[in-house]
């Protein structure tokens, strides 16, 4: 696979699950610096069972130092203020909402649920298995059904 | 703010494609401030205010598109009862050793100890104030499994949606969701009042219990073959395989945990439930 291919596709699930976990700015910072790596290290990240799940492991290292002051905050989505607020209340509602997940099920929820992501891609970029996405999908989903008063 | 499910849906994508435009606008606002920098221009703020300009602009779905699901109404339990299940027989489960040879299920997991299905105990609960859910408690070997099996029907009784959610009952996951959830935390705390009133040594297990996703997920192939040894027509397919992507109500299918089991098991849980009920009111 060429390296421009890898970027469209497992790049782009590695950035929006980066996103997901850390929030906008932090995210894609982390993702920016995963693909750097992947570029650097392409013939070892090419021949990778799971380089995806390699590279998002890369972005949550990279990432962390930049979160552990504001450990106890939330970043989701967004750590400033300037480009986070949508003109859309219900969509500045999910948001809040999302942010009170843990970040692994916000992740997994999101790559699913609001990409339309497989079971199966989330849980390999995630680099857990299946039924722990499935887990982390379904709790989450009732959490914000029952935050947002969706109807059955 | 109430929504339909439909606009639910609507508004998850709507906040994958924000997600998408933020992550987009960011990249381009770093760009041009790695520009802006090398080429000493002063006019970082205003190209900040361009990107910022660009992710204002993303046009958000309408999400009051789309048609409204059907109305939920409680579950009809005035169904008479199925004759070929008992109840009584789940205190007495038959030990399937193929079965749970096939998947290799251990014994215990580090210090958690997984019900056996010679001996394992099931129990279905009501779950106060909601009709279309019913909690199953099963016991044994020193633990204690929680099940919530979730069922949605139309206005025309038809059956629109079925979920079941497992779970030790001391996954810390669970007890955090409860905290945030106050209906939750009743319903939990009911349960545990329950637990300890009939099961005090195992609740008492419970309370140093912790799992690993591992172990859970292992934890939840031995609930299902649990449910099939009891007499439940549960179909295990494999330990972490899951074959649909979510509850589909063309082949009847629904994921529980790492193993699926047909809707049938949904269908079975009611019946039971509403049979242990008819007998306990005498």
């Amino acid at each position: 696979m060429l390296f421009e291919e890898f970027v469209r596709t497992t790049g782009e699930r590695v950035r929006r699950a980066l996103v997901a976990y850390f929030g906008v700015e932090i995210g894609t910072e982390a993702a920016a610096e995963a693909m750097r790596v992947a570029w650097e290290r392409w013939p070892d990240v090419s021949s990778m069972d799971n380089p995806g799940g390699f590279l998002f492991r890369v972005g949550q290292s990279h990432a962390r130092p930049n979160v552990r002051w504001a450990r106890h905050r939330t970043t989701f989505p967004s750590t400033s203020a300037a480009t986070t607020q949508p003109d859309h209340a219900e969509l500045i509602d999910l948001f809040a909402a999302l942010a009170q997940l843990r970040p692994i099920q916000r992740a997994a929820l999101v790559l699913v649920r609001c990409h339309g992501h497989t079971y199966g891609e989330a849980a390999t970029v995630l680099g857990i298995n299946e039924s722990a996405v499935t887990n982390h999908v379904h709790r989450g989903t009732r959490r914000l059904r029952e935050i947002l008063e969706v109807t059955p | 703010m109430t929504m339909t499910g439909n606009q639910f849906d609507a508004l998850l994508r709507a906040a994958g494609d924000e997600l998408d435009a933020r992550s987009a606008a960011h990249v381009a606002v770093e760009r041009a401030a790695e520009d802006a920098s090398r080429r000493h221009i002063a006019g970082f703020a205003t190209v900040g205010l361009v990107a910022a300009g660009i992710a204002a602009l993303v046009v958000v779905a309408n999400v009051r598109d789309g048609n409204d699901p059907p109305a939920i109404s409680p579950a009809d339990t005035s169904a008479p009862a199925s004759t070929e299940l008992d109840p009584a027989t789940f205190a007495g489960v038959q030990v399937c050793a193929d079965a749970l040879a096939e998947y290799s299920v251990p014994e215990q997991i580090g210090e958690f100890p997984l019900p056996d299905p010679a001996t394992a105990e099931i129990r279905l609960l009501d779950i106060p104030g909601q009709p279309t859910r019913v909690r199953v408690l099963m016991v044994g070997n020193g633990a204690i499994y929680t099940c919530a099996v979730e069922r949605g029907i139309d206005a025309d009784d038809r059956i629109v949606s079925d979920s079941l959610s497992l779970a030790p009952t001391d996954e810390p996951s669970d007890v955090e969701e409860c905290a945030a959830e106050p209906l939750c935390v009743e319903t939990r705390m009911l349960e545990l009042q329950q637990l300890a009133a009939d099961w005090p040594e195992q609740a008492a297990i419970l309370a140093d219990g912790v799992v690993t996703e591992q172990e859970h997920a292992v934890a939840n192939q031995r609930f299902v073959a649990c449910l099939v040894e009891a007499g439940i027509d549960a179909e295990v397919m494999g330990r972490g395989d899951v074959i649909t992507d979510g509850p589909a109500e063309e082949d009847r299918t629904a994921v529980i945990g790492c193993g699926v089991a047909h809707l049938d098991l949904v269908d079975q849980l009611f019946r039971l439930h509403d049979a242990q009920r008819r007998l306990a009111d005498g």
